[in-house]
């Protein structure tokens, strides 16, 4: 015990019956484990590392066949819409068939981006050409009025 | 102020932090009394004390990378076994194991009893845990830290994650509970033996 012992403990000392239990507490002696502690102790380790392991092991195998089975339902659960392998072919083709058109749209999209700088030149070009085509027009009807409408009104 | 920590001691556990499981045998075989001694006060039964123990220097071997080298390694082991002991003891007490269920035990020898060990001192012994079991594990704990192992109050606070004013406050309470168990104890004995020598009505 502390030399020091403080007030409150001196004051229990008066408490009828705490003498005679600090005294018993006091007397107790210090109890030993049975010999060979340690060395049983060295087994307890061994033997925990052993489970250990073991049920690492255990967890490995379950997850195993859990994945195994979850694999198997899922095969069985699709097996009507077709055949696993059939179906991923599919998948593959239809996915190499989206990749081309997205790459032929890419491919469009860079043409028309390049083809950019020359739409002025363009404008100014279908303009000559409406222009051509108006008069082309106007001399086509006025050929139409001189010759079929003269000869209908028998000129 | 920190204690030193013994040179033998530090070596031993800077082995062992490695991993080294002889050194920690080592510490097992220096610490095993203590370690059992607390675990039986707490537990009132030698069977499970021993695996009590036992899960005490597992659980050091396996947290010994928390254990701040600096401090004494001992009141850090005995507060792992403290919280395992109460540990058990809530869980016991959820088996609704009885304390007469515990009753019977008998108190394993000390460390040199001899053949002078009599019935007088194993009956001081038989009470002496009669009344540690009277007592909540915690508050029970806290007297076996300050008896047996003369730990400060701060230190028994550091083992049961209390502050000093809680130690204080449950030790006054659980000494006030000892010496009722114990005054119990003497008026049970007296009636006892006071109907020993009553004459037969016959």
């Amino acid at each position: 015990m502390n030399p020091q012992q403080p007030e409150r403990d001196r004051r229990e000392l008066d408490l009828p019956g705490w003498a005679e239990a600090e005294a018993a507490l006091q007397a107790a002696p210090m109890l030993g484990p049975a010999v060979g502690f340690s060395r049983r102790w060295r087994l307890h380790l061994t033997a925990r590392r052993a489970r250990h392991a073991r049920r690492q092991s255990l967890w490995s195998l379950g997850l195993a066949l859990g994945g195994a089975l979850a694999a198997l339902a899922a095969w069985v659960l699709i097996g009507p819409l077709g055949a696993p392998a059939d179906m991923a072919v599919e998948l593959a083709v239809r996915v190499a068939a989206w990749g081309r058109g997205l790459d032929l749209l890419l491919g469009l999209a860079d043409a028309l981006l390049g083809a950019l700088p020359l739409l002025p030149r363009f404008v100014g070009g279908l303009w000559l050409l409406l222009t051509l085509g108006w008069l082309s027009a106007l001399w086509l009807a006025s050929l139409y009025r001189l010759s079929v409408q003269e000869i209908r009104n028998g000129g | 102020m920190t204690p030193e920590v013994p040179i033998e001691e530090a070596r031993w556990l800077a082995r062992a932090r490695e991993g080294d499981e002889r050194a920690f045998a080592q510490l097992v075989e220096a610490y095993e009394r203590p370690v059992y001694n607390l675990c039986y006060r707490m537990l009132w039964d030698a069977p499970e004390a021993e695996d009590a123990a036992q899960e005490t220097f597992l659980k050091a071997f396996r947290g010994l990378h928390r254990h701040d080298p600096d401090r004494p390694f001992r009141p850090w082991l005995l507060s792992i076994a403290s919280h395992h002991c109460i540990d058990r003891l809530r869980r016991r007490r959820l088996r609704l194991t009885s304390l007469e269920d515990l009753q019977g035990e008998e108190v394993p020898a000390a460390p040199s009893p001899g053949p002078e060990a009599t019935a007088l001192e194993r009956e001081q012994s038989r009470r002496v845990q009669q009344m540690l079991a009277g007592l909540a594990p915690k508050e029970r704990a806290a007297v076996v830290l300050r008896y047996w192992y003369d730990l400060s109050y701060v230190e028994i606070g550091q083992a049961l994650s209390l502050s000093e004013s809680a130690v204080k406050s449950r030790l006054h309470r659980a000494r006030r509970q000892l010496a009722d168990l114990w005054r119990a104890g003497d008026e049970k004995a007296l009636a006892a033996g006071g109907r020993q020598n009553e004459p037969s009505a016959a």
